[in-house]
């Protein structure tokens, strides 16, 4: 039986060295606060960019919302966990996030390319303006304070060390929801909808329903990821989920690879160490960033990722060539 | 099998066909003819609902909304582009799967909860897909990216996705455009053989020895109306198609 080449790939040995590698080296980049609050930072983008991954880098919808939709999921769990679970909070924060973005979807479905970006700008702005006002929900101006920490099975998640843990096995487990997307037919149905539409549509596929159920499942990881923070940091407001961070899922993404889940881990990676790494230099960061982002664009325009999937290709050859000058 | 009835396509104020009617029976190979610019495409294009189109079409008596890609595919019309429209970045396989006809858990149902029955089904759609590249002899392409075949592979591999949704119809596009000699009498071949597995055909093309040995009616159009119908014998012997193709004596004389 010949299987399709994206049944074919590794993932989840490819997930479960990850996971093994984060428990090691994750524990030991962590030698002050400072750093263990860096990589718990990694893991929690992780998860919005993986978002990211699914609307953007699969279903091709260029969506600016996602940072809008991490304050929405921030602020339900805060809300429902005034008088519930955690737990409970986190499901919420999906509903909710998957509801809005399906609704918003829906409504914009027909929109293309640049304008989608523009309308889904425009939900941010105005989605952030109403939590801003809406007190009763968010807290004095916008600001959420006193969110309860995370708490799984009665054990309550106090320490940056502790929070590490959980964070990886949320990132986990959104990285094998993804990975069974990518083993699916699911994936190929994107590919053909992001690629040619009208073809698509043709061929029988779903294009707006395929693009719709991508965007509410991207947008519920950044709800996902918008509460670990709100529990992490016990305080979140419309400030923590800026423009700023806006451009950044977007550079996170695009600097890791858009074109695979590991793009995303990468790119939150890059984007999270830079800063420490640029502390000599910080009046020069953006200048660091933006010249880092041309190389990216310029040089290997699928990202980290993607230049590293090529580098096993790259090497033996030139190592063959040598060997066959030196026998020549 | 397929009845269009007065089929109107304007763009501003260019009627580009104007009430065109015909009928194709069951397991019927018909050609469409006629100059550049005579609306063939245009046509094809109401057919399978890329362009908006006033008219009324059915597949196998049942009514056919116009404008709707996703509702021709649904009444089984299939479509083979001129210039192949094929996803270079998926494989072969994967693009003659994205036609099946076996719709079901290939959304996030098959990709979580429902996973076993997904791989049940996906093996009968990948046996299924690879018996259509066998049809059109690109089974040893099948886990290549569509963007390494070359023009010629590509028309075919649009075929097969086109064959691998069980169609009721298929509207073929100037299959034979860019092909060599050798090349357009094997899918002459090709087509030949799909049509006698039951197979109904639309094949809009230009080059007249192809059309004739495969077709069994030609449909010619001129300035998008009909203007002749019957065995392309017939057709070709018709003043009008004459006229639309070569011109009227009187006007060489001018």
């Amino acid at each position: 039986m010949i299987r399709p080449p994206d049944y074919r790939r590794r993932h989840f040995p490819a997930i479960a060295a990850f996971v093994v590698l984060t428990a090691v080296i994750g524990p030991l980049l962590s030698t002050s606060r400072a750093d263990q609050f860096l990589v718990d930072l990694w893991l929690v983008y992780s998860i919005a960019v993986l978002g990211f991954y699914l609307v953007f880098g699969l279903a091709g919808r260029f969506a600016f919302c996602q940072t809008f939709m991490m304050a929405l999921g921030g602020y339900t769990s805060a809300w429902v966990t005034r008088d519930h679970s955690f737990l409970l909070g986190v499901v919420s924060a999906i509903v909710v996030t998957a509801l809005a973005a399906g609704l918003v979807g829906f409504l914009i479905r027909k929109a293309q390319h640049f304008y989608f970006a523009m309308a889904t700008f425009a939900v941010t702005q105005i989605g952030m303006t109403i939590v801003g006002q809406a007190t009763s929900f968010t807290g004095p101006n916008g600001q959420a304070t006193g969110i309860a920490p995370p708490s799984l099975f009665g054990h309550v998640f106090l320490q940056d060390a502790d929070i590490f843990w959980l964070f990886l096995g949320v990132l986990t487990l959104c990285l094998i929801l993804v990975a069974f997307i990518e083993r699916s037919p699911l994936r190929r149905e994107a590919v053909a909808a992001r690629e040619n539409g009208l073809v698509a549509s043709l061929s029988g596929v779903g294009v707006q329903r395929v693009q719709l159920v991508l965007f509410m499942l991207g947008s519920a990881f950044g709800g996902v990821s918008g509460s670990l923070i709100g529990h992490w940091q016990g305080v979140i407001s419309t400030d923590s989920f800026g423009t700023d961070l806006s451009i950044g899922i977007f550079l996170m993404l695009l600097l890791g690879g858009v074109d695979s889940i590991w793009g995303a881990l990468i790119g939150a990676a890059v984007y999270v160490a830079l800063p420490r790494l640029l502390s000599g230099i910080e009046h020069y960061s953006s200048i660091v960033y933006g010249v880092l982002l041309l190389v990216v664009v310029l040089a290997v325009p699928g990202g980290i990722a993607a230049a590293v999937r090529r580098l096993p290709r790259r090497f033996p050859r030139r190592f063959s060539r040598r060997v066959a000058d030196a026998e020549g | 099998m397929l009845k269009a009835e007065q089929i109107t396509v304007t763009f501003g104020g260019v009627r580009a066909v104007s009430d065109v009617s015909l009928a194709v029976p069951a397991g019927e190979l018909l050609g469409l003819v006629g100059p550049n610019g005579s609306g063939k495409t245009t046509f094809l294009n109401a057919v399978c609902g890329i362009v908006p189109a006033r008219g009324s079409l059915t597949v196998a008596d049942r009514p056919v909304r116009l404008g709707r890609p996703n509702a021709a595919c649904r009444a089984g019309i299939a479509r083979v582009f001129q210039a192949p429209q094929t996803y270079g970045e998926l494989s072969c396989l994967d693009n003659v799967l994205l036609s099946t006809s076996d719709r079901r858990l290939l959304g996030l149902t098959g990709a979580w909860p429902a996973r076993p029955a997904m791989w049940k089904r996906e093996r009968a759609r990948w046996a299924f897909a690879m018996s259509a590249l066998e049809t059109v002899g690109l089974e040893s392409c099948a886990l290549e990216p569509a963007s390494l075949l070359s023009y010629g592979q590509q028309r075919l591999l649009e075929l097969a996705r086109a064959l691998a949704g069980s169609p009721s119809i298929l509207l073929l596009d100037e299959p034979s455009a860019g092909l060599n000699d050798a090349e357009t009498a094997a899918l002459a071949a090709l087509l030949g053989a799909v049509r006698a597995a039951g197979n109904t055909l639309v094949v809009v093309d230009h080059k007249i020895d192809f059309l004739d040995a495969l077709c069994d009616r030609l449909v010619v159009l001129e300035l998008g109306r009909v203007i002749a119908s019957g065995p392309p014998d017939q057709v070709w012997r018709d003043d009008r198609v004459i006229s639309a193709y070569l011109g009227v004596a009187s006007d060489a004389e001018h």
